[in-house]
C-alpha cells in the first residue's frame, strides 16, 4: 500500500472541503471494508482518507413512526442490526445488515458505504430499493436527495459529483400490513459475495397487494429496481400465479453476465427463485399467508 | 536368489519376461546380475555409480535408505517404480 | 471414536500440546514477526503474461528512488544443468527446474513468474520500485489445457524438453511439452476385459487447487561477511531447504543454517524454495538482512497448486461384482515447469483392490500455469475420484452394497499392486467394515433432494531420515531437540513416544523444533512421515538414553552394568544391596544425581527406517442438494481410517478432519480459474471459495487401529489419506441425491443447475 494522509473533520462542510480539494484522490473513510482493500491491492490510487466516522449525522441511528428511519451513512451493521427499532420495522434491514462479511467486518461495514461503492452485486443496496428509502447527499453546493435505486449508475460507479458525499439514508415509515425481506445466493455458507441477490416489499390492503417494490442485483450493471414485478403483484391478493408472473418479470429484467462468480443462466434463474423466497417472506412478515 | 518384476517398457530386453529370478545379497548385485540375464538392461537403471535420480528399486516393496548397498535377503521381490514424493498434512 | 485397547501409558492419550499456549496468545513467533537491526524489505517482480520471452529488463529507474538498495534478476544466479539434481526424501530434484520457477531467465512461463527482486529499506518504498522495473516481452501464445498441450502443433513451452519414457530412460526425438510418460502393467489386460461381463469406463476432469495454508511464504536471509548465510523461515523442510540453497547458489552446505520458525500451514506446498534464493542474493548484495513475504495474490498466482487432471478409468467385472481387469490413463498438469504427482497417481489409482490384470499409463504435461506443488496425498485424490465414481456406478449396474463390492474387491495381505509389490499387514477391509457397521451407515437416510455416497481411497507413505537429541535435566525432565517443523502437532507426537519408552509422563519432555546447525540431518515433514520416523528416532535415543541411565546407577552402587536394568516404569533396579535389598532408584531422583557423578546425560538417534506402512480410508457422506439453486449441503460426514496407533488421538481426529474439509472443498467449489489468455481470475481466498466452517458438519471419525509391524509403537502416517476419498465420496452422494453423475469437479452450484435445468434459458 502507498503511504497516505488521513483526515476526521468535526463537521459535514469541512468534510465537504476536504474533499473537493482533495478531488478524484481523496476518499471518505467509513467502515473502510472496501477502500481500504482496494487501495492495498492498489486497483484504486488514495492521497487522502477523509474519516468520516465523527460526524454526528453520519453515524446516527433515529426512527420516529411519523418521519420513518434515518440511518447515518457510516454507521456500522452490527448497530443497525442492534437496533431495536430496526430489528421491530425493518426486519428487511436485518436481513442484510446481519450478512455483509463477518462479524468483525459488521463491526466496521456501513450500509452506507456498500451503497457508495456501488458493486452490482451489494448486499445492502436491493433492501433499500425495496423499502423506497431516500439518499441524502451533501456537496459543496448544500444538500440533495436522490432515489435509492437512481444512486449507482454502473460497477463501482454511482450519482456523486466531487466534493459530494453521503450523509444519510431514509426508509419511509413502516405500514401496519406490509413486510419486506433481502435474499441472496452464495455458494458457501458465509464470507461470499451473492451470485445474485434480491429484496421485495409488500404492502397490502386486505388481502390485496396495495403495492409491492422487488429489487434484483448481480445481474446487471447495477442493482435493478423491476418496475415489472412489482406490477405483477400489486392490485390482486397473493397468488401463485401473480408470484411467478413476478418472478418472471424478475428473469426477464436480468441481464446478467458470466465470470467468476457466476453464469449468465444460473444467474437469471436465480433472480427468479430469490424474488419467489422474498415474496414469501415479505408476505409472511405482514401477517397474510401467500 | 531374488525375484525383479521387470516394468512393461523393459520386457523387451528380457525376451517379454515380466519377472527374472537373480542371485545376489545387494541390490548391486542383483543388479548386475539382472543385466547379465537381460543385457543393457543395467544402463536403463542406473546413472553413473547410483540408481537414477528419477527412478527406485523397492524390496520387498520398501524403497530403503542405502542405495545399491541395501540387502537383498533370500527370496525378496525387488520392484523397479518412479521415484515420488509425498505432501504433508498441516 | 476409537477401536483398540492398548498397552501404553503415554501412547493413546490427550495431553495439551507444547505449542499450544503459545499459539493461541499469539505470542509464537512466526517468520513475519521476524525483525532485525538494519532489515530491509523486498519484493517480486511478476510477469503478467502467461508466456513470452523476457527482452529487456531495466532497473534504472527502481534504483534511483530513495531507499531502493538493490534490485536482482536470474542473472545473479548461477545458471544449472538440466540433469544437475538436488535431494528431496528418496526423490531429487532438478536444479534447473527449481532455479528456472524462483526466478524466470530468458522467458516467463506463467502469470506471476518472478523476474526481478528488489529491496528497500521500507516495505511502501520496495512495492513503489517494483512499477519503476521495466521489463519488456515478446508475448508467446499460451498453452493452458493439458489436451492441448500434448498436440504435436501445440506451442513449446520448453523448446529442449522430449518426453522421457520413466521406465527405460529413453528421451523422444521431437521435443515436447509431455515431460514423461509412466507405464505400469500386471497380468494381460486384453485376456481380463475379455473374461468380464461388464465393462464401464469413464472419463473425469479436476481443476488445480491450492492447499490453501493460512500462512503466506516468508523469508528472512542475511549473508554475512564471512560468507555465513542464515535463513529464517516458514518450512516443512528446513535440511532440503538447505541443500536446494546450496544447489542453487553454490554456496557450502556447511555456510547455511536454516532456522524454521512457527509454519501457519503447509500440506505440501511449503517444501519448495521460493523466496529464500532471492532474500540471500539481495542480502549478499546489500551487506543487510532482506525479510521477504508474499501476499496471498502472490501465493495464489506464483506458489505451487496441485496438478489439473484428465482421468479414464475402465474398469471389467464379473456379474458377481469381482474386478477382473483395470485400465487408467492419467493426464497430469505440471504446471511451467516438469513435475506433477502423476506417478503417486499411477501407484494409487487401483492399489485399494485385488485386480489381476492392469494396465496404467501416466503423463506429466506442462501448461502455462504455476508450476505445482505436493498437496497432501499428491495425485492419488483425483485418481481415487476416477476410480471410486466407477466402482459406484458399477455397483449400482449390479445392484451391489457399494461396500460390499468394494470388500468383494478389497486388497489384503499379499495382495500385489500393479508394480509388483505385494501389501504386508494392511487395515484395507478393516475400514470398510467400521463403516459398514458404523451408525452412520447403518442410520436410513431420509427426505427429499438427499443421498448418501462412500468411497475409498489409499496412500503409501513415507520413511527417510529422523534426528533426535534428548537432554535429561537435573530436575527430571528431557529437553527434545527435534529437525522435524511441526505442521500437524509432531512435536507433541513425537514427545510422547519419547515419554513412552522412558516410562515418565508426557509433559515431563519438552521438545523443540531447532536449526540445521543444532540437529542431525532430518528429512521433510511430509509424505505423512513426521511421527512415524520422528517417533523411531526419538524411541531410540530413549534407549541409548535407558542405557546410560542404567550404567550411571551401576556406577553409583559399584555395581557392574549388566546387573542394572532400566524398568519400563522408569525405576532403575540392580542387585541385593548390604541390607539385603533390591537397590532402586527413580529417573526422577537419579537426573538429580547426574551433574555430582560423572555429568550429564544426551542420548541422540540419527534413525532410518525403511518401514513405512501403508493406510487406507472409507469415507461415507450424507447430502442434500436444493433443486432450486444447485447448492449442495453436507449433511453428515463420517470417516474411517487405518491409522496404525493413535499416539495423540485428538490430532489423528483433527488430522483426519482436516483432510475431508480440504477435500469437500475440491470436490464443490474450490478451483483456479484462468481467462483465455492464463491470467487467474480468482486470486483471493474470497473467490477462491474454499469452505467456511459454516460449510461444514463435525466431522465424525473412526480410528481404525491396526499397528505396523515396523516401528515400536505402530505408527503409520495419518495425514495425508483422509483428503484422498472425499472428492469420490461427495460426487456419489450427489449422484444418489439427484440422478446424475458429475464426472467434473468442482460439482458447484453452476454445474448442478446445468444439469438440473437442461432447457432453462
Amino acid at each position: 500500500m502507498q503511504a497516505v494522509r488521513y483526515a476526521r473533520p468535526s463537521s459535514v462542510e469541512e468534510a465537504v472541503d476536504l474533499l473537493e480539494q482533495g478531488g478524484d484522490r481523496a476518499r471518505v473513510l467509513a467502515g473502510g471494508t472496501d477502500l481500504i482493500v482496494l487501495a492495498r491491492e492498489r486497483r484504486i490510487d488514495v492521497d487522502l482518507f477523509v474519516d468520516v466516522k465523527a460526524l454526528e449525522p453520519l453515524t446516527a441511528i433515529r426512527y420516529d413512526p411519523a418521519d420513518g428511519l434515518a440511518i447515518g451513512a457510516a454507521a456500522p451493521c452490527y448497530r443497525i442490526a442492534a437496533d431495536p427499532a430496526v430489528q421491530e420495522h425493518y426486519p428487511c434491514l436485518i436481513d442484510c445488515a446481519t450478512l455483509i462479511g463477518g462479524v468483525a467486518i459488521q463491526g466496521r461495514a456501513s450500509l452506507g458505504g456498500n451503497l457508495c461503492n456501488a458493486s452490482p452485486a451489494g448486499d445492502g443496496i436491493p433492501a433499500l430499493i425495496a423499502l423506497g428509502t431516500t439518499v441524502e447527499i451533501a456537496g459543496p453546493k448544500g444538500r440533495r436527495t436522490v432515489a435509492a435505486e437512481a444512486f449507482c449508475t454502473g460497477p463501482g460507479r454511482n450519482v456523486l459529483t466531487s466534493g459530494e458525499f453521503v450523509v444519510a439514508l431514509r426508509a419511509p415509515p413502516p405500514s401496519d400490513r406490509a413486510g419486506a425481506a433481502f435474499r441472496r445466493f452464495i455458494p458457501r455458507g458465509e464470507m461470499d459475495i451473492a451470485v445474485t441477490n434480491a429484496a421485495v416489499h409488500l404492502r397490502f390492503d386486505g388481502d390485496r397487494v396495495a403495492s409491492a417494490r422487488v429489487a434484483v442485483g448481480a445481474v446487471a450493471p447495477m442493482p435493478l429496481l423491476v418496475e415489472e414485478a412489482g406490477a405483477a403483484l400489486a392490485g390482486t391478493p397473493l397468488s401463485e400465479a401473480t408470484i411467478a408472473a413476478a418472478a418472471a418479470a424478475a428473469r426477464a429484467a436480468a441481464r446478467p453476465i458470466d465470470d467468476m462468480r457466476g453464469t449468465v443462466k444460473q444467474r437469471r434463474h436465480l433472480a427468479g427463485v430469490l424474488v419467489t423466497r422474498c415474496i414469501r417472506i415479505a408476505a409472511e412478515r405482514a401477517g397474510v399467508q401467500p | 536368489m531374488a525375484r525383479v518384476f521387470i516394468p512393461a517398457t523393459l520386457r523387451a530386453r528380457c525376451d517379454g519376461r515380466s519377472e527374472v529370478e537373480v542371485e545376489g545379497t545387494t541390490l548391486r548385485q542383483i543388479v548386475e546380475n539382472l543385466d547379465a540375464a537381460c543385457p543393457g538392461i543395467a544402463a536403463r537403471i542406473l546413472e553413473g555409480d547410483a540408481v537414477r535420480p528419477d527412478l527406485a528399486l523397492a524390496v520387498n516393496g520398501v524403497v530403503g535408505a542405502e542405495g545399491l548397498l541395501e540387502r537383498v535377503p533370500d527370496g525378496a521381490e525387488i520392484q523397479i517404480m518412479p521415484a515420488i514424493a509425498g505432501g504433508g498434512a498441516g | 471414536m476409537v477401536t483398540a485397547e492398548k498397552p501404553y501409558k503415554v501412547v493413546g492419550t490427550r495431553p495439551i500440546r507444547p505449542d499450544g499456549t503459545d499459539k493461541v496468545t499469539g505470542r509464537a513467533n512466526y517468520g513475519a514477526d521476524i525483525r532485525l537491526p538494519g532489515m530491509l524489505y523486498g519484493r517480486v517482480k511478476r510477469s503478467p503474461i502467461a508466456h513470452g520471452k523476457i527482452k529487456r529488463i531495466d532497473a534504472s529507474k527502481a534504483l534511483a528512488l530513495p531507499g531502493v538498495r538493490a534490485v536482482m534478476t536470474a542473472e545473479d544466479l548461477p545458471r544449472k544443468g538440466r540433469r544437475e539434481f538436488a535431494p528431496l526424501g528418496s526423490v531429487k530434484i532438478s536444479l534447473a527446474t527449481l532455479s528456472g520457477n524462483v526466478m524466470a531467465r530468458d522467458k516467463v512461463r506463467y502469470e506471476g513468474h518472478a523476474v526481478a527482486a528488489v529491496c528497500a529499506t521500507d516495505p511502501h518504498v520496495a512495492e513503489d520500485a517494483l512499477d519503476l522495473i521495466e521489463v519488456e516481452y515478446e508475448e508467446l501464445p499460451p498453452v493452458l489445457h493439458a489436451d492441448e498441450a500434448m498436440l504435436a502443433s501445440a506451442p513449446l513451452i520448453d523448446e529442449e524438453l522430449h518426453t522421457r519414457e520413466m521406465a527405460t530412460g529413453e528421451s523422444a526425438e521431437e521435443p515436447s511439452n509431455v515431460a514423461m510418460h509412466f507405464v505400469t502393467e500386471m497380468g494381460d489386460v486384453e485376456a481380463g476385459f475379455a473374461e468380464a461381463e461388464i465393462v464401464l469406463e469413464r472419463s473425469f476432469k479436476t481443476k488445480m487447487v491450492h492447499q490453501g495454508y493460512i500462512e503466506p511464504h516468508n523469508a528472512t536471509a542475511f549473508w554475512r561477511h564471512d560468507g555465513g548465510l542464515e535463513i529464517w523461515c516458514s518450512t516443512q523442510a528446513t535440511f532440503v531447504m538447505r541443500d536446494h540453497l546450496a544447489g542453487l547458489l553454490e554456496h557450502p552446505v556447511s555456510k547455511i543454517r536454516v532456522t524454521p520458525q512457527e509454519i501457519g500451514g503447509g500440506f505440501g506446498g511449503k517444501i519448495s524454495v521460493y523466496l529464500e534464493p532471492l532474500a540471500a542474493v539481495l542480502s549478499r548484495k546489500t551487506g543487510k538482512p532482506v525479510k521477504m513475504t508474499l501476499t496471498r495474490d502472490e501465493v495464489f498466482r506464483a506458489t505451487g497448486p496441485t496438478s489439473g487432471t484428465a482421468i479414464r478409468v475402465k474398469l471389467g467385472a464379473k456379474r458377481d461384482g469381482t474386478l477382473v481387469a483395470a485400465e487408467g490413463e492419467l493426464v497430469y498438469e505440471a504446471g511451467a515447469f516438469p513435475g506433477s504427482p502423476v506417478a503417486a497417481g499411477v501407484r494409487c489409482i487401483f492399489t485399494a483392490y485385488a485386480i489381476p490384470n492392469q494396465r496404467i499409463d501416466g503423463y506429466d504435461v506442462l501448461v502455462n500455469k504455476p508450476k505445482v506443488q505436493p498437496y497432501r496425498a499428491p495425485g492419488a485424490s483425483a485418481a481415487c475420484f476416477a476410480t471410486d465414481s466407477v466402482m459406484d456406478e458399477l455397483a449400482e449396474r449390479l445392484d451391489l452394497d457399494p461396500i460390499a463390492l468394494r470388500l468383494k474387491n478389497a486388497a489384503v495381505e499379499g495382495t500385489r499392486s500393479a508394480d509388483g509389490a505385494a501389501f504386508g499387514v494392511i487395515g484395507n477391509r478393516d475400514c470398510l467394515q467400521a463403516i459398514q457397521s458404523s451408525p452412520h451407515y447403518r442410520s436410513e437416510l431420509q427426505g427429499p433432494n438427499r443421498g448418501r455416497g462412500v468411497a475409498h481411497g489409499y496412500w503409501y507413505n513415507a520413511g527417510l531420515e529422523s534426528s533426535a537429541y534428548a537432554s535429561v535435566n537435573s530436575d527430571g525432565t528431557v529437553a527434545l531437540v527435534l529437525g522435524s517443523p511441526d505442521i500437524g502437532g509432531t512435536r507433541a507426537s513425537i514427545a510422547m513416544q519419547l515419554a513412552e519408552t522412558l516410562g515418565i509422563p508426557a509433559e515431563r519432555v519438552i521438545p523443540q523444533v531447532v536449526d540445521t546447525d543444532s540437529v542431525g540431518f532430518t528429512s521433510v515433514t511430509g509424505g505423512s512421515r513426521t511421527a512415524f520416523a520422528g517417533g523411531w528416532a526419538a524411541h531410540e535415543a530413549g534407549l541409548d538414553l535407558r542405557q546410560q541411565l542404567a550404567a550411571r546407577a551401576a556406577k553409583i552402587w559399584g555395581v557392574e552394568a549388566e546387573q542394572v536394568r532400566y524398568r519400563d516404569d522408569a525405576v532403575i533396579v540392580g542387585p541385593a544391596g548390604e541390607d539385603g535389598g533390591e537397590r532402586s532408584i527413580t529417573f526422577t531422583e537419579l537426573a538429580a544425581k547426574l551433574a555430582r557423578t560423572g555429568g550429564m546425560i544426551v542420548g541422540r538417534a540419527d534413525s532410518n527406517h525403511a518401514s513405512a506402512a501403508p493406510t487406507f480410508a472409507t469415507h461415507v457422506v450424507d447430502v442434500e442438494v436444493d433443486p432450486e439453486t444447485g447448492k449442495v449441503e453436507i449433511l453428515r460426514y463420517t470417516a474411517a481410517q487405518d491409522v496404525g496407533t493413535a499416539i495423540h488421538p485428538s490430532y489423528v481426529e483433527g488430522q483426519i478432519q482436516g483432510g475431508v474439509s480440504q477435500g469437500v472443498g475440491w470436490a464443490l467449489n474450490e478451483e483456479y480459474r484462468f481467462d483465455e489468455k492464463g491470467r487467474m481470475e480468482n486470486a483471493s481466498f474470497l473467490d477462491y471459495r474454499m469452505p467456511t466452517a459454516l460449510d461444514l458438519p463435525m466431522i465424525e471419525t473412526v480410528l481404525v487401529e491396526v499397528p505396523n509391524p515396523g516401528h515400536p509403537y505402530g505408527v503409520r502416517g495419518v495425514g495425508e489419506v483422509p483428503i484422498v476419498p472425499p472428492l469420490a465420496a461427495v460426487a456419489n452422494a450427489v449422484h444418489a441425491a439427484t440422478g446424475h453423475r458429475f464426472t467434473e469437479l468442482p460439482i458447484s452450484p453452476a454445474a448442478v443447475l446445468e444439469k438440473l435445468l437442461p432447457g432453462e434459458e
